[in-house]
This record gives C-alpha cells, structure tokens and sequence, in this order.
C-alpha cells in the first residue's frame, strides 16, 4: 500500500487511536455490555435465524423492487398531508430544509438523531442562515457542546467522564451543576425543555418508512424524539432512500430485531408510528415533511457487488463485535459511519479514491456478518472492495516490481501443485530458517519487512505438519 | 391470554414500570394510589372510561384536552400525572400501544414525572408480530408504544431513568 496516500488516513487515524489510552479504556469498559444485552436477549428468541432470514428476504425485496416501492412510499405519504422530497445529494437536501425553515419563518430548531443528517452536514449549514439547532438526543446535546463528533452510532458522548460534562455544561451554559450523572441529566432536562418548547421545526430522521401506508416508525428512549415532532408546529424528517419496508406488518419484525441488535433492548421506551400532520386540529405538528436522500445510494444499488449494503438498518450490531472498531474507535474510520458497516458504505458513498484504506481496516473475522439482523456480507463485500482498492493503487503505482511479479508467481505455481510443494517445502524452509525465521521476529529485510511493520512473523516449524502427525501416528 | 400477564408483569418491572391489579373495584384502587402518592393534579385522555374513574374522584383536579394546543401544554406542564387508557399491549416487551388523536394527545403521556395507565387485560398481546397485525386490522392511525419510563445511558453507560419522558410508569390492570 505504500506510494499511494488515500484521503481518509486510515492507518495514521488508527495508530493514533491506540496511543490513546482513555478512548481504549473507554471502549474496553462499555463495549462489552452492548454485545453481552444482544447475546442475553437473541437466547429469548428462539426463531432469530428465522427472523434474520425473513428480514433479510425483505430488504432485498426492497432493493429488487426499488422503484415501486419508492412510488408506493411517495403516493402514500402525499395521501397523508406529508410533503415529500427526493435529495439527489447534501447540497441539494441542504437547500430544501434551508427553504422549508426560511418558508415557515423558523428562528428556532430542535433536532434529534439522525446520521443521514450528518451526511450531509445540516447543524452547520442551518446555523449559517441564522438558526438556532439545538440536538436532543443527550449524548449528541453534550458533544455538540462540546463541539466533537460523535464517537459511536449509539452512544455518542459514551467518551466523556460525568465531571468532564458538568464542566462543559458550566462553561457553556452559565449553569452551576453537580458532578453527578443524575444532577447532569437534571440539569440536560430543564434546558431542553425550555429548547423544546420555544422551537419552531422539529428534525428527525426515521428508522422506517412503510411504503404502503407512508408511516414512519422512529425508535428511542429518552423522550426527546417525542418532544421534537409533538412541540414544534413544523416536523422534517430526513431519511436515507434505502429505509423503505414494503409493509406495515413488516414493523412488527423489524422493531424487534433492531432493538435487539443495536443495544439488547428488547424493545425502546417509546417508537412512534407517525402519520398524518395535525393541520387544523390542536396537536403539532401541523405540517410534515419526508426529505428521502440519495447521496450515492442509487450508485450503490447499480453495483453488482455492493448493492446488499442498502439492507442496512443501522443497528450499529457489527460495530459492536468488530474487533478493530473495539481497538480504535469511531474517529479513526474519517467519515459519518464506523466499523464494519462504515468501511464497506463509507467506501460505497465516497468512493475508492478517498475511502480506499477503509476495506483493509478488517482481519476478515466474520463476526459482522454473524451479527447482521439483514445478513449484509460484510467480508464479501470488504473483499470487493479491497480487490478494486488494489486496481486503484496498482494503477497509480504502475506493475508490480519484477521481484514481486516472481515470487507470486513461483508460490502459486508450488500452490497449485502439490507434488512440486512438498517436494520444495522442506528444502525452503530449511533454507528460512538458517536465516532466522525458526524464531518470532520482526524482519527489517524487504520485502518481509513490509509484513512485520505491523505483526511478528511466526515462527517457521522445523517439520511439517504431515510428517509431524505421521509421527504422532506411529 | 391469562398466561400472557405474568410475562407482561415482569418485563415491564424489568424496565422499571409498575403494574398494579385493579380488582372489582377500579375508582377505589386509583383513589387509595392518588392518596398514597400525594397526587392532586392531573392531566387526562378525554374519554368516557376514564371520566367514569376520574370524575368521581374526590380532591384532584383532572384537567383534560381543551381547545387549544396552547391549553394543552399548559395542562401537561402542571400535571403531576397524565392518565391514559391503553389500545393493546405486548407481553414479551412490557410495551403498550397508545394511539394519538386530538382526545387523546402524546403529550399527555410524555410530559408530566408519572405516566398511568389503565390496560385491560385482554387486551395484552404475545408479540409485536400479533400488535401490528391488530394495529393493521384496526385501521393506521398514529400511535405511541410505550415500554417503561424514559431512559438514558449516554453519560458513562450509566442507566438513568427518566429524562424526556415519564420517570414512572404505573399500569393499573382491569
């Protein structure tokens, strides 16, 4: 990979990572819980394979009929009052929200979790035309604050200790709080209500939008999701093209499994199933938009190869057992999503040129795709990506050097001929180890050099493992 | 169906919600809870079920849905309790199904500190499977599912109930 650097650093944002002892410690601590709550809560559930499979079958029904179901999804959110708009990408969806706001004389703006609004950068766009956007999830509401990303899909201030919090919220607020999570939570309380109940639009994202009724189904569980779209007289939900379901029933498999799989709940404190804007009556809001995003999507679902990504529900499940995530965090992937699911989409959206590290960011393990409530193939897809990604990189470098053309091809040769393998394997390996490869090292001679910058070479056995377990049989 | 309680019982105690056994007598069970909780004002659903509980009740003030969205907020910011009743319910996941319309606003069960709710208790279903297919055959209209009081756990993974919503839920089953 050397002589070709990719925009998102992958590597040099990773070894960071590892030197930084409080996000590891932080990651060691809380990570743990997420995968032990989904394990404790999928044993409840006898037929989750099933599930998986039905979910799945599902998903790919959406992406095969892509079209339709888009058509269906429009028909019926516009059957409801809800204004509907397709984004072909941040600028555009940028635009539209900017206008929605300026059209309804919106000053002030609540606003809860949605990573398709990071997508495309909305906080700071909206602040530029002169709007107060306060985010209400707790965690984002403290990062923001702070000025930071978020640093896990579903924990995002997971990084920051309680003092650290009641520090920021004194220096940010003017407010005098207690160092304790409760005086915190307290305190995030009466602010927010005030933010809730003096804004003028409500932004969300959904988790689902049902194409035959036009339903959006939002999960969470603090209350402020409620509070955004029942205060404000306007509510704008911004949704990735990719979360249609065909049918209102299919909610009642789908919840489940995403509350299971993203945080072993089995089910959320609250999930709205949102219809119609109120108009005339007394309940908010009384006008409601869906802005559905594209923004490299329809790319992805022309791809051969990458198309399964838009099965992803955004349950955050492969973030949680990705062994490199657990090692470096959020921030080391460059862009809005992490672990698995990021490097594979991240790639998909951004493209080889920037994102290319992404695919290597793996040890191929497979947990992600055990984990997949949609059974997305993570490593066959970051396996995809890595062969484009050499195209790339080979590309740019020219051929392979003469030295490396021949060793791969001698050793594919011995690979593909058992006979001549075992014929050479003994001598070879004599050979390797007179030169200092019967013990574990690091090998400063190119091009082993290259493997041992970042694992010890193994040591080479002294006799094969035939010859070893036809001893063993005597 | 009767199996069903039990396991509703104690999902929503796992969540932190409370359910408490009506009796033949539902004004009584309530009045005794409204005195043991020092409640005197509430905000409520307006419907006939729960006028028939709540009207009869001595030393509270209910103050229901008014006319204005304005008197609404106002009501539910004054409220000790929101009172509701309760569409379905799912065992499996302590939720209850609470739809939303101009009588029976959201904000009712998410502003004021405790949220109680009257389920009848053939009305609890197994699994979400079973709620959306009763939801689909009612007919969509907007509903809120509510599983326990409100909660948190973005400081320090540390779980903190009541934030937004409700920091109690109590369930008085009939």
């Amino acid at each position: 990979m050397s002589g070709y650097r990719f925009p998102i650093e992958f590597r040099e944002r990773a070894q960071k990572a590892l030197k930084d002892a409080r996000l590891r410690e932080t990651l060691r601590e809380v990570m743990p819980h997420f995968r032990e709550e989904r394990v404790k809560k999928i044993s409840e559930v006898p037929d989750w394979e099933m599930r998986r499979d039905r979910a799945s079958q599902i998903k790919e029904e959406v992406i095969r009929k892509w079209e339709e179901y888009h058509r269906l999804a429009d028909e019926a959110l516009k059957k409801r009052g809800i204004k509907v708009f397709h984004a072909r990408d941040g600028k555009e969806a940028r635009k539209i929200i900017g206008k929605i706001a300026k059209g309804h004389h919106v000053k002030k703006i609540v606003k809860s979790k949605s990573m398709v609004s990071e997508e495309i950068e909305l906080d700071s766009y909206l602040e530029g035309l002169g709007m107060e956007v306060t985010e209400t999830d707790l965690g984002e509401f403290i990062i923001q604050l702070a000025g930071e990303k978020p640093f896990h899909i579903i924990a995002p201030a997971v990084h920051k200790k309680a003092r650290e919090i009641s520090r920021l919220f004194q220096k940010k607020l003017g407010l005098d709080v207690g160092e304790g999570i409760i005086d915190i939570t307290d305190a995030a309380r009466k602010v927010l209500k005030k933010r809730f109940l003096e804004a003028d639009m409500g932004i969300t994202g959904s988790n689902f939008v049902v194409a035959e009724t036009g339903t959006l189904a939002i999960v969470e569980n603090e209350g402020n999701a409620r509070m955004c779209v029942a205060y404000p007289r306007v509510h704008v939900a911004i949704v990735g093209e990719e979360k249609l379901l065909p049918r209102f029933t299919d909610l009642g498999l789908f919840l489940p499994l995403l509350t299971i799989s993203a945080t072993g709940q089995r089910m959320t404190s609250y999930v709205m199933l949102l219809g119609s804007p109120y108009e005339k009556k007394i309940n908010n809001p009384k006008e409601r938009y869906v802005i559905f995003l594209d923004n490299g999507r329809s790319k992805i679902l022309k791809d051969r190869e990458l198309w399964p990504l838009l099965k992803c529900i955004r349950c955050g499940a492969c973030i949680n057992v990705c062994p490199i995530y657990n090692k470096i965090g959020g921030y080391a992937y460059g862009w809005v999503y992490s672990g698995p699911i990021g490097a594979v989409f991240n790639y998909g959206i951004l493209g080889p040129e920037r994102a290319g590290e992404l695919p290597f960011a793996s040890t191929l393990c497979g947990a992600c795709d055990n984990v997949c409530p949609v059974k997305i193939p993570i490593t066959k897809i970051l396996l995809e990506e890595r062969r484009r990604s050499s195209e790339l990189f080979r590309k740019a470098r020219g051929r392979p050097g003469f030295a490396e053309r021949a060793i791969f091809s001698l050793w594919s040769y011995l690979m593909s001929h058992p006979g001549l393998y075992g014929l050479f394997s003994t001598p070879i390996r004599k050979i390797l180890r007179f030169f200092g490869f019967g013990s574990w090292r690091r090998h400063h001679l190119p091009p082993f050099r290259q493997w041992s910058r970042e694992r010890d070479f193994p040591p080479l056995s002294k006799e094969t493992f035939l010859s070893h377990l036809k001893k063993k049989g005597e | 169906m009767d199996s069903l309680i039990p396991i509703f019982k104690e999902r929503l105690q796992d969540l932190g919600g409370e359910v408490i056994e009506v009796g033949s007598d539902p004004r009584k069970t309530f009045q005794e809870f409204i005195t043991r909780n020092n409640l005197y004002s509430l905000a409520s659903w307006d419907t006939p079920f729960l006028h028939g509980i709540l009207d009869s009740i001595e030393g509270i003030q209910v103050l229901y849905p008014g006319k204005s969205g304005e008197e609404l907020r106002r009501i539910v910011l004054n409220a000790q309790a929101g009172v509701t009743d309760s569409f379905f319910a799912v065992a499996e996941t302590g939720t209850l199904a609470l739809p939303v319309t101009e009588k029976k606003p959201s904000l009712v069960s998410l502003i004021p500190e405790l949220h109680i709710a009257f389920l009848e208790r053939e009305k609890i279903l197994a699994n979400f499977e079973e709620l959306f297919q009763k939801l689909w055959d009612f007919g969509i209209v907007e509903y809120i599912l509510v599983s326990g009081p409100s909660r948190t756990a973005d400081i320090e993974q540390t779980l903190t109930i009541g934030v937004h919503g409700p920091k109690r839920v109590v369930v008085f089953l009939t």
